[in-house]
């Protein structure tokens, strides 16, 4: 028998039985390899039926049996275990079953199968493992590495990046420019012979592992497929020549409440395909963050680079399940408990959120429980199946065993807590920073999205009354917090569910806060940071009554001059960006400011800028890509019944055939006269003096009235604007 | 819209309007609180325990006594609705169903699939009526393809009462 | 996954709304101390919260009272100041 070892790439079904592996060895070869795979679901429910289900499946190639398997909350159930040693053939099997027996409960069947694997093998995505093989068969593998490794060796796996010149949505593209390692060179389209022979000849030469494109969802690849057919040339962008391209249409549907849209996708096998237009998380943390998620998740590079992190988590929290015996039902079975009104008034809440002190504030310091509702879940064992189990004598549910969600967020907590630590002491400048960042933001983001996931509705296990427990004991550490401060001499100003702003006179370096959030740390058990002191601080008032404070609407210079604004017009996608711009050049302004005394002073600077601002727009200088107003489409164009700018925007790109979903954002320009819009997509150029630069300037004049709030009553109305 | 006479056991009344009659719903509970126990299955987000807490305090001082006797419980799914009137007792008291609809429009439920939860929740309905009145609110259908599952409910409904609101509608004003 | 329970905020809002008639006919100086009154309620919306009551409107009655005596003290002080300024 051969030996090999290596990263391994990917893990999908194979079509007739077991499972396919890509392995990236250390000797630089990419193998394909086979396993013999076998997959189990389980049905339960009642007897009589399931003895039909029995009978159904008798002649289906699978192998049947009777057992006993651990429901989450009903503890050991009888069940009919169904395996197949052929993975790819496990969904339909599933699918005809619960049609015919839509009454029965059904589980671990419709988990993804790198996930199974994962269990199985104790192997992880992107992890390096040595398997003994038979030929192309994986007759042992073993695990060389764990996710949770802070420091991983990196994998050196070929990036091909593909980008046509222009968006495809705008204009035909006249050429694809390709880049490889340190070439660059552009494959032209016109010859649409021509080019699909180089692009197969550059495949097959360069053998990329993962291939990074711009519109390669919506455009490359569905494109290959109709050019593929003209011309006759077969392009198989996959590694695996075997399996096509696997393709998910664009999609609006109506769920939680709302229309959601959702891109085409194209998936490779083999391979990776990334397409930085239509991959969420990687405009966040890039291809690093994307394979930290995949390591950890267990789910494949290409779909956590689409999927929201919530995907992510849930598919954490299978593992945890598949790998403590217990089975993952497809259809969550608990429901919330009865409360009474008194009850329900008591328990649904969220976080703490403690109004603030209007105004202009020197010297406060920021602090910040690190992943807070994680960190209670696995700090007070607060599970799904925990909850209400309290020991009535500790007070706690820490007599139980720990519960499935701790199980999971406990290793995930871990590795974000010493990655933090060991980005605090590297130096800013230090080559690994970028990468350690980005994984720390790429875990950041699972436990963030956490709480919402595994609390109820599409959660697998979830229970709303554990989400409950979570923000209930959240409140309670709030107020211990508030109390810590208090005694020791600190003003609070604010807290917005997981941070507090404090202040005491002569407390103006972060070491000075030190004693004060170790004490908190001691009463809470929570890990505590220092997000900054910051040098002034303003918390913002309502626009329609100055009196009235706003939560988590502030912005302020920390002591090493950074900015740092939440809830302002700088922070919303729909602003345009010259607005944007220009809120933060006034903020940058305020910044020199080194005492609220001091920030008054700097007010005339401030409002000359602006009116230079509005001046540059109305002499035609600003370039109208900083002018787009984005909005989105909430409804199809035919449930406006008087059209919002946004629909006023897509009815133009519909007059050319161009259909925007409900759910996708338009974007536009506003304009004098006629529907007052203009959509951007059109590629016309606006002539001059057609721009509602009136509109522009109200918009602008909103965001800085935001900025000046906290000295308006220092400067009359007219003063001001 | 006086509800309270029309009801008895045995008897299903739909309550049909713009907003799945959202505070005929919160008084008719309230009434209902001040006579004895009350269950209330929420399907659509709908319950307002505070405005049901400020109908009851117009009539009594004590609004804690009949406040605990108000029992509720929220689905958020239409598996979850079905699995909660599967799992409510049969007592000789008043149901409640708020927007019993709401959850069945969800694409992510293929129509068949919510076809077989609606009609498992209509018969569990059926059962409860032995013991009970039950009263279920219904706002307009959200997705049209579906909106034969409406027409289900109001076949199995010993009456339907049905409240237009006027076209112009006062704008709640609001500080933020 | 929308919370049943409306936020203190919202409830204020509500009920700020259902007595709209009444500011409406106050005075206009008169209007803007109601709306002052209602602010005063809105600086303490976690400590309402956190009163857990089943008619939230009676903390904010509270907070409003609480937001008074605050400017009382204010005032005693700055009245004690001037008249030991003023001998």
């Amino acid at each position: 028998m051969d030996e090999a070892s290596g990263w391994l790439l990917d893990v999908y079904a194979d079509q007739d039985s077991g499972n396919v592996l890509w392995l990236l060895t250390d000797d630089d070869k990419r193998l394909r390899l086979r396993m013999d795979f076998a997959v189990t679901f389980y049905v339960a429910g009642d007897f009589s039926i399931l003895r039909q289900a029995w009978i159904y499946l008798r002649d289906k190639a699978v192998k049947l049996e009777r057992t006993a398997r651990r429901d989450l909350f009903l503890g050991e159930r009888d069940v009919l275990s169904v395996t197949t040693s052929s993975p790819s053939k496990l969904s339909k099997i599933f699918s005809d079953l619960s049609r015919q027996f839509p009454a029965l409960d059904y589980y671990d069947a419709d988990i993804p199968l790198s996930l199974r694997f994962i269990a199985q093998t104790n192997t992880h995505l992107l992890g390096r493992c040595r398997v003994m093989l038979d030929d192309e068969w994986v007759r042992a593998i073993e695990p060389l590495t764990s996710p949770w490794e802070i420091d991983p060796t990196p994998i050196p796996i070929r990036i091909l990046t593909l980008i046509p010149d222009g968006n495809p949505v705008i204009r035909k593209p006249t050429q694809l420019r390709i880049r490889y390692e340190r070439g660059e060179y552009s494959l032209p389209l016109e010859s649409t012979r021509a080019f699909m022979i180089g692009l197969k000849a550059d495949l097959k030469r360069l053998d990329p592992d993962l291939i990074l494109t711009e519109y390669g969802d919506t455009w490359l690849f569905p494109q290959l497929q109709g050019w593929s057919k003209e011309t006759g040339i077969d392009l198989n962008p996959n590694r695996d020549q075997n399996k096509e391209v696997l393709t998910r249409r664009a999609d609006s549907y109506f769920a939680y409440g709302q229309v959601v849209y959702r891109g085409a996708q194209a998936h490779l096998f083999g391979r990776w395909h990334i397409d930085s237009h239509n991959a969420m998380s990687f405009g966040e943390y890039g291809l690093e963050g994307v394979m930290e998620q995949a390591r950890v998740t267990g789910l494949g590079v290409q779909e956590m680079a689409r999927k929201s992190p919530g995907a992510g988590i849930t598919a954490m929290q299978m593992l945890t399940a598949i790998r403590n015996g217990v089975m993952v039902p497809v259809q969550k079975q608990q429901v919330e408990g009865t409360k009474t009104l008194a009850e329900l008034i008591r328990a649904d809440h969220g976080g703490l959120i403690y109004q603030p002190i209007i105004g202009l504030h020197g010297s406060v310091a920021q602090i910040d429980f690190s992943s807070m509702y994680p960190a209670i879940m696995v700090k007070h064992n607060i599970s799904p199946e925990t909850v209400g189990k309290e020991d009535p004598s500790t007070g706690s549910g820490q007599v139980q065993p720990e519960g499935l969600v701790p199980r999971t967020l406990r290793p995930l907590l871990e590795k974000r807590l010493m990655l933090k630590n060991i980005l605090s002491d590297l130096n800013p400048r230090d080559c690994r920073v970028e990468i350690l960042k980005a994984r720390a933001a790429a875990l950041k983001w699972l436990l963030v999205v956490c709480f919402g996931y595994l609390g109820y509705k599409n959660a697998r296990f979830g229970k709303i009354e554990s989400h409950e427990a979570v923000t209930a004991m959240s409140r309670e550490l709030m107020l211990q917090a508030k109390e810590v401060a208090e005694d020791m001499g600190f003003i609070v100003l604010h807290m917005y569910v997981d941070c507090l702003f404090v202040q005491q006179a002569g407390f103006n370096q972060s070491a000075d806060f030190i004693p004060l959030m170790d004490a908190i740390v001691d009463k809470t058990g929570i890990p505590i940071a220092m997000e900054g002191v910051f040098k002034w601080v303003a918390f913002l008032s309502s626009k329609r009554d100055a009196r009235v404070p706003v939560p988590n609407q502030y912005f302020g210079t920390f002591m090493d001059g950074s900015i740092k604004y939440r809830g302002i017009e700088l922070r919303r996608r729909d602003t345009t960006l010259w607005v944007r711009k220009i809120q933060l050049a006034v903020l940058e302004i305020l910044a020199k400011a080194d005492t609220p005394q001091d920030w008054a002073k700097r007010v005339p600077d401030v409002l000359a800028f602006v009116e230079y601002a509005k001046h540059n727009l109305k002499a035609g200088r600003v370039p109208h890509e900083e002018l787009i107003v984005r909005q989105k489409l909430s409804r199809g164009l035919e449930g406006y019944k008087s059209p919002s700018p946004a629909a006023r925007a897509a009815l133009q790109l519909q007059a050319l055939g161009r259909q925007i979903a409900p759910g996708q954002s338009v974007q536009f320009l506003f304009t004098r006269g006629g529907s007052g819009v203009q959509a951007w997509e059109l590629g016309d150029v606006l002539e001059s003096g057609r721009l509602d630069t009136k509109r522009y300037c109200t918009l602008l004049d909103r965001a800085i009235r935001t900025v000046l709030d906290p000295c308006k009553s220092q400067f009359t109305e007219k003063q001001l604007l | 819209m006086d509800i309270i006479p029309v009801l008895k056991t045995g008897k299903l009344i739909v309550l049909y309007t713009p907003d799945a009659a959202r505070t005929e719903s919160m008084t008719l509970i309230a009434e209902l609180g001040l006579r004895g126990a009350v269950t209330i299955l929420d399907g659509g987000n709908r319950y307002r325990p505070y405005q049901v807490a400020v109908l009851l305090r117009r009539k009594t001082v004590d609004i804690s006594t009949v406040a605990n006797r108000l029992f509720s419980r929220r689905a958020f799914t239409c598996y979850e609705m079905n699995t909660l009137l599967g799992s409510t007792p049969s007592l000789n008291q008043p149901y409640v169903i708020l927007d019993l609809l709401n959850t069945f429009y969800d694409d992510h439920v293929p129509a068949p699939e919510a076809v077989r939860l609606l009609v498992s929740c209509l018969n569990q309905i059926q059962r409860l009526l032995l013991s009970g009145p039950v009263v279920v609110t219904l706002a307009p259908p959200l997705v049209n393809e579906r909106a034969f599952l409406f027409e289900q409910v109001c076949r199995k409904a010993d009456e339907v009462l049905i409240k237009e609101v006027p076209i112009y509608q006062p704008v709640q004003p609001y500080l933020f | 996954m929308g919370r049943t329970v409306i936020t203190i905020t919202q409830q204020l809002n509500e009920t700020e709304s259902m007595l709209s008639p009444f500011r409406r006919t106050l005075r206009r100086s008169d209007q803007y101390v109601f709306d002052g009154l209602f602010a005063a309620a809105r600086r303490h919306i976690a400590a309402i919260g956190q009163a857990e009551s089943l008619l939230p409107f009676e903390s904010a009655l509270l907070a409003m009272l609480l937001e008074q005596s605050k400017e009382i003290a204010v005032l005693q002080q700055k009245l004690e100041e001037l008249m030991s300024k003023n001998g």
